[in-house]
């Protein structure tokens, strides 16, 4: 049987930006999913004392199924070893060094058939990303990071203004920025939700030819539905110019004319592929609050589905 | 008592100021005892007298300061660049000029591959190409389509950074006209050409085709291949410039390099990268106590930026003559920082790669500030590569006691392009100022990187005494050292960037009996033909390995 292909996430920032503050978030509310977590050069596994179940010289088993682990090699054959690992973590998350280069990561991602690029999360410290961006010697890599980041998320604002920060980010990007004081933001947000092609579990009530939109307070909206046919040229104009705030997008369509599509969504960048026949089109759609709004979004899914 | 065995010479250059030139050396237990002439060992009682090498020129045993084993593993598969190379058997394997002749050779090599029982889906690998030399059209998948079509077949370009492959090899890696992935490369009507740039584009193929060089690198024929280009180079030590070295590597290691027909010492250094950064100077100690006479432990490779000729290199004002942003670092300064001062600490030695002068700038600036807060008296960090450091630099590190081995290799190979494209004429002319480096007595070593540029201590030597670009032009006369001084740089000079210059490097009594014969002396021939000089075999440790 063939696996699903490995969702990674690569989370980057300067030294100090909350990186691993971040992760072990992620690894506290994993919520089911199975995350690995792969720590670029010179990486501690720092992860929180009680997540912990056991440890070795290089990597670390969570309790709730998760586990860490350093390099200890080159990235592309690191990236090797987890798509061979069984069984498949649900998500990779790959915490890149201080000045990594995390296009270079997503490139693999891209590339690699078994790998399914979901997204860079860039982190800018409040207090000094403007001087960071400003530095002579690593400023460009800083805003590269920036740049080609589909989520920032901007920590430590209890201590400097998210309003400063976000205008010197505003400078290089247009990706969405969260306020993360404590490096904590939404897990959906960030990670891939394995059996997103089914709605979310408090949705499963409901069937057929049903959209669903929920408000996950203030943060961000979602979107489901399931069953219907999609019209592939009408589903890749709506991922190639998606409505405002829409953030995350997936599913696994059947075709008006025959076969099944699948579709991920992650900022502004988005694949498709055929895929097997499936039984019924399930689709979920994430979006910040409040320029995503999922009733115009049901709307504009009409033209899609029928 | 053990033999002593008396080695007759046509000459032997011993870089042993106290007796320069002598025509016999005596051996006992794997140690030079005496040497002179003909009765040089006669106070320390009987020798045999040794005729083996009696037509041949002795020097010390070269000293490889920066390969990587690599080299070795790159030999399990054929080779199509555009230079003659030498294969670890000592079999020439010609330049190939065109793409005609490239295609004969794969088909070749799939034609072996087949007569040997290879099912017909197995990949073939090759490497070395250069496109860069051909004038032809570029290499593509329909041209690789005729040496196989069931079998992929992946022509790795020779920096690595490329790749050009068949129509079976694209199946394999899943791409079609619809990818739409950067680096997987479509012709103007938006067909696939086979080409592959860069890692990520080159890395569904590479996994899928089982082509692991980290796994190779650390079996024993990869390191068994790797000590016969030592052989056929003259080389008896060498370094394996970046390696994770865990337990079961460090073993095997061990056990290949300890083998009596084994003709190489080999010093790995650990990638510092591949661990969490507390836990690299207490490694290197440990690993340091796992030393053995033919594998030398302890030393740390710490890379800060990237390459010239791949515009990842940090540069100093005015940066790139064409324009490219300025390169990268590889580890944040202040992280380089604190992982200097907490080796130095710990008195482990580093060997810092540093291409772009603001990466020397940024290791020496380091070294200087640990060394102010944990005097170390002996250190001996070596900048690598450090193609960059003028004069004002060297001063520093001189008075740091940092040294230095400058990439000498890289005037011929990449000297033209640094002058057009990268760094531009003013700089390109002092890139590898092994003249300054020794002017101002800092300690000079001179390398090849293998295999980035293959492997050959004489070509290095003469790289940095006649300072010949591939377009024939001298670049930067200035630099020019003598041969007297290459020749140091590529034994005594390396030997000293290593801590291993009271044991190897000169042929003088009491160190290990490690030579290389040769069919002439590098100091007595034109020194345009010093690259041209014949290896006849070496002596590693007393034992005569012959090519």
């Amino acid at each position: 049987m063939t696996l699903r292909p490995l969702p990674v996430t690569v989370i980057s920032g300067y030294l100090g930006a909350g990186k691993t503050s971040l992760v072990n978030h992620l690894l506290r509310n994993a919520d089911g999913r199975r995350i690995m977590v792969m720590v670029n050069d010179f990486g501690e596994l720092n992860i929180d004392a009680d997540l912990l179940e056991s440890e070795t010289d290089d990597t670390i088993t969570l309790s709730n199924g998760c586990i860490c682990c350093t390099m200890g090699t080159e990235l592309l054959y690191a990236l090797g070893d987890a798509i061979d690992r069984r069984p498949r973590p649900d998500c990779l998350v790959i915490e890149a060094s201080g000045v990594a280069q995390p296009e270079k990561i997503a490139a693999a991602a891209h590339a690699e058939p078994e790998l399914r690029y979901c997204g860079i999360v860039s982190m800018a410290d409040a207090a000094n990303i403007a001087a960071r961006i400003g530095d002579r010697m690593i400023g460009a890599q800083i805003a590269d990071q920036l740049r080609v980041a589909d989520l920032i998320l901007v920590t430590k604002t209890d201590l400097a203004p998210l309003a400063d920060a976000t205008a010197a980010i505003r400078n290089i990007s247009e990706a969405p920025v969260i306020e993360a004081p404590r490096g904590e933001a939404p897990v959906d947000l960030i990670l891939d939700r394995p059996e997103a092609d089914a709605p979310p579990a408090h949705d499963h009530d409901h069937h057929h030819d049903h959209d669903h939109a929920h408000d996950h307070g203030e943060m961000y909206r979602s979107w489901s539905t399931r069953g219907g046919t999609v019209d592939l040229g009408q589903l890749k104009a709506l991922l190639k110019d998606p409505p405002p705030g829409l953030f995350r997008f997936k599913g696994r369509f059947r075709r008006e004319d025959g076969g099944a599509v699948e579709a991920h969504l992650v900022g502004s960048t988005f694949e498709t592929a055929p895929i097997a026949d499936i039984e019924e089109t399930r689709a979920v759609a994430i979006g910040f609050a409040p320029a995503f709004d999922p009733d115009d979004f049901a709307r504009r899914w009409r033209e899609v589905a029928r | 008592m053990s033999e002593t065995v008396v080695f007759a010479a046509k000459k032997i250059v011993t870089m042993d100021r106290n007796l320069p030139e002598a025509t016999h050396v005596a051996v006992r237990d794997g140690r030079i005892l005496a040497v002179g002439d003909a009765t040089c060992a006669d106070q320390w009682g009987d020798g045999r007298l040794d005729e083996t090498f009696a037509d041949a020129v002795l020097t010390p045993g070269f000293v490889e300061g920066h390969a990587h084993l690599m080299a070795g593993a790159m030999w399990n598969y054929p080779y199509v660049g555009y230079h003659d190379r030498f294969d670890t058997e000592g079999k020439l394997w010609e330049g190939l000029t065109e793409i005609a002749p490239v295609i004969q050779r794969l088909k070749e090599a799939d034609a072996q591959m087949t007569a040997d029982g290879a099912p017909p889906e197995k990949p073939l690998y090759a490497w070395g190409f250069d496109p860069i030399f051909l004038t032809t059209e570029r290499l593509n998948r329909w041209h690789l389509d005729e040496v196989s079509k069931t079998r992929p077949v992946v022509v790795q370009h020779s920096n690595f950074h490329l790749m050009t492959v068949n129509s079976a090899a694209l199946d394999l890696a899943q791409y079609t006209r619809e990818t739409n992935v950067e680096g997987v490369a479509k012709d103007d009507k938006g067909d696939l050409n086979g080409e592959l740039q860069e890692l990520a584009a080159m890395f569904p193929l590479m996994r899928r085709i089982g082509v692991d060089f980290r796994a190779l690198s650390s079996q024993p024929p990869s390191i068994r291949a790797f000590g016969a280009l030592a052989r056929q180079t003259g080389t008896t030590t060498m370094t394996d410039l970046h390696a994770a070295l865990p337990d079961e590597d460090v073993e095997t290691l061990v056990n290949v390099t300890g083998a009596a027909d084994y003709p190489l010492r080999i010093v790995p250094m650990l990638g510092a990268a591949l661990m969490p950064m507390p836990e690299v100077a207490p490694r290197a100690l440990e690993l340091a106590a796992k030393s053995t006479d033919m594998a030398r432990l302890g030393g740390v490779k710490l890379v800060l930026d990237g390459s010239i000729q791949g515009y990842t290199a940090r540069l100093r004002w005015p940066g790139h003559v064409n324009g490219a942003p300025n390169g990268i670092w590889v580890i944040a300064p202040e992280q380089a920082e604190a992982l200097i001062e907490a080796l130095h600490a710990a008195h482990v030695q580093m060997h810092i790669h540093t291409n772009g002068d603001e990466a020397s700038v940024v290791a020496i600036d380091a070294i200087e500030k640990a060394q102010s807060k944990h005097y170390w008296g002996d250190h001996r960090h070596t900048l690598q590569h450090g193609q960059m450091i003028d004069r004002a630099l060297f001063k520093r590190m001189k008075a740091l006691g940092i040294a230095v081995n400058l990439f000498a290799n890289h005037i011929w190979y990449f000297g033209d392009m640094h002058v057009e494209k990268s760094i531009g004429l003013d700089r390109a002319r002092r890139m590898d100022a092994c003249r300054d480096c020794l002017d101002e007595g800092v300690p000079l070593a001179i390398h090849s990187d293998a295999p980035v540029t293959p492997l050959a201590p004489l070509y290095t030597a003469w790289c940095a005494v006649n300072r010949i670009t591939m377009s024939g032009a001298c670049l930067g006369p200035e630099q020019r050292i003598e041969p007297a001084e290459a020749l140091e740089a590529i034994t005594l000079g390396a030997a000293y960037t290593l801590k291993l210059d009271h044991e190897i490097g000169s042929i003088e009594a009491g160190k290990i009996a490690d030579f290389a014969a040769l069919d002439a002396s590098p100091l007595d021939v034109d020194p345009m033909a010093i690259k041209d000089i014949a290896v006849k075999g070496v002596v590693n440790g007393g034992r005569v390995f012959l090519n």
